[in-house]
């Protein structure tokens, strides 16, 4: 996956775009108002990444360009990591350029906050899609091989058996096997899927869901076995070109009612880029729509009902307290 | 909460156990731990299960340096072997982080202490003590009286002007209202979203949702459900 139409792409992801709404609650037109402004001002400089709003907690406010160098310097340490391990895949040097261009695209993009915690980085979703099974054709003779993550083999020359993917790309590389194509990965079924993306705005199709994590391994270690390779590629980048664009589109119905979104169908590595984005912006509305908020916001002197939801009470909360601190403050002054 | 806790969860953790190795468990484990924002139960009996594996296959390994078997068979061993052990680490390390992060939160209450193994727990209890006894050596001694906890503002801020108790506010606790992917694994169908029950979704089978951690905690807690 080259950063650059990563780039261009900017938001991705997503099938069945259908925010769940609460119909009884109004939003408030402040907020709707700010993230419409600011999803304009970010439309201008060509940035499709709604920054945070102000009323974000401060722990959370981490300036893009810091968190970005973070998890540069994460995915490096995750590559060094399974360099020292041994592991081909992860620790293949020549494959750490794009990837690191690309994390930083997504965290810039959206201002992730905190990528030790909550986000998977695209090699991680990768070793994840190395245990996806597929058919080999080996072409010696081995001994079943009964592994931690599972017993495969016995192998024949020529006789078809199914293997983890990690495991057919260490066989491809030594020249001991060829990789059947899956079947979803020929021209006939990327050309159905892709017609179908095309003419449903509203909903991705099923697709496996690594499915570019699954081919661009096969094209980059298998791509003699894949027939009209330049072709299915090309279907496959239109394939999700298409699809995140439905996304972009799919996240400008999100607003303050929406308290669930429904993506039928969505891919890891798509999941994975809109995660950052998709959170924040779900996290603000629900803050700025909470009724609690409104409320105590129209008269803070009277007593806040009890709830037992007290999340978006936090910030109030924060500001009551350094008021109070203030208060102690003069007090103790005045004592002294 | 409702009845499918009982038999769904028994009935689901009946087919994982049947359909998934120990290397599938402990990956969905990892994926969850890293998905959502609190620390979640640790499964002694899996780790310790996938470490026996390990080992095994360690002393496989020396064995078939002795015995000379085929180099292609070794190294694809030994990237299996690889492979199990990033998982693990990552999964360990990825909880030391959680805890260190919330150790005071998760120090002052049973229920998430019990979450952790024993080396957690201790490593929670001398991580907190360090922290305290640097604070209160370095700022907390020279603060005037009242002002000198590590867990709270101040004495007076427990409560507020209308008597309703403050948290222990600056002790960082984790987001539970944040939202995080998700996907089912069997239909649990109406689901409630929120504790008035307004918001009421239907979960089907296979497909991927964004929803409020705190809603679905339970349906994580009983693995009926998996984040992404």
């Amino acid at each position: 996956m080259e950063g650059s139409s990563v780039a261009r792409g900017l938001i991705l992801a997503q099938i069945n775009f259908s925010p769940i709404l609460n119909e009884t609650q109004e939003a408030s037109p402040l907020s709707k108002q700010e993230v419409r402004n600011r999803k304009q001002a970010a439309a201008r400089v060509g940035v499709a990444a709604v920054p945070p709003l102000a009323s974000q907690p401060p722990p959370l406010l981490v300036f893009p360009a810091q968190s970005a160098e973070r998890v540069e310097a994460r995915a490096g340490h995750c590559h060094r990591e399974a360099a020292a391990l041994g592991h081909r895949d992860l620790g293949n040097p020549s494959r750490l350029a794009p990837r690191k261009q690309f994390s930083a695209t997504v965290v810039k993009m959206a201002g992730q906050s905190d990528p030790h915690l909550s986000i998977f980085s695209p090699s991680e979703v990768e070793f994840v899609a190395e245990d996806e099974i597929v058919e080999i054709v080996p072409n010696i003779r081995m001994e079943a091989l009964n592994m931690i993550c599972g017993d495969f083999g016995p192998f024949f020359p020529q006789i078809a058996s199914k293997v983890p993917l990690w495991l057919a790309v260490a066989l491809k590389k030594r020249g001991k096997c060829t990789i059947r194509t899956p079947d979803w990965m020929t021209i006939d079924r990327l050309t159905q899927v892709l017609d179908a993306e095309r003419e449903s705005p509203k909903e991705f199709q099923p697709l496996p869901f690594h499915y570019i994590e699954i081919s661009k391994l096969l094209f980059d270690h298998a791509r003699d076995d894949i027939s009209d390779a330049y072709l299915v590629r090309s279907l496959i980048e239109d394939i999700r070109d298409v699809r995140f664009h439905k996304v972009e589109t799919g996240l400008e119905t999100i607003s303050g009612r929406t308290h669930a979104v429904k993506l039928k169908n969505l891919s890891a590595m798509e999941v994975n880029i809109v995660r950052p984005f998709m959170v924040r912006t779900l996290q603000a509305f629900y803050k700025h729509d909470s009724p609690q908020m409104i409320q105590q916001a129209d008269n803070t002197g009277s007593r806040p009902t009890p709830v037992t939801d007290r999340g978006p009470r936090r910030d109030l909360r924060r500001s009551l307290v350094s008021s109070r601190l203030g208060k102690n403050w003069y007090l103790l002054t005045v004592n002294l | 909460m409702s009845s499918w806790e009982d038999d769904d969860s028994a009935a689901a953790a009946a087919a994982a156990a049947a359909a998934s190795t120990d290397v599938e468990l402990l990956k969905r484990a990892w994926r969850n731990e890293k998905a959502s924002p609190e620390i979640l139960r640790f499964d002694s009996p899996l780790v310790s299960r996938v470490r026996e594996q390990i080992q095994l296959l360690e002393e496989t390994l020396d064995d078939f340096g002795e015995s000379g078997v085929d180099d292609l068979v070794v190294s694809l061993y030994q990237m299996d072997l690889d492979r199990t052990l990033f998982l693990l680490r990552s999964y360990l390390r990825l909880r030391l982080q959680k805890i260190e992060k919330y150790m005071m939160h998760i120090s002052k209450s049973e229920d998430l202490l019990s979450r952790l193994s024993q080396q957690e727990q201790r490593f929670a209890k001398s991580c907190t003590e360090m922290m305290e006894k640097h604070l209160e050596q370095s700022v907390l001694s020279k603060l005037p009286y009242g002002y000198d906890s590590v867990t709270r503002q101040s004495l007076s801020s427990t409560e507020d002007d209308m008597g309703i108790p403050f948290d222990l506010i600056i002790i960082p606790e984790p987001q539970l209202d944040t939202f995080v992917f998700c996907k089912t694994k069997s239909d649990v169908g109406a689901f409630q979203l929120d504790d008035i029950g307004e918001e009421v979704v239907d979960l089907v089978a296979d497909d991927l949702y964004v929803l409020r951690y705190k809603s679905i905690k339970g349906l994580v807690e009983s693995g009926q459900i998996d984040l992404i």
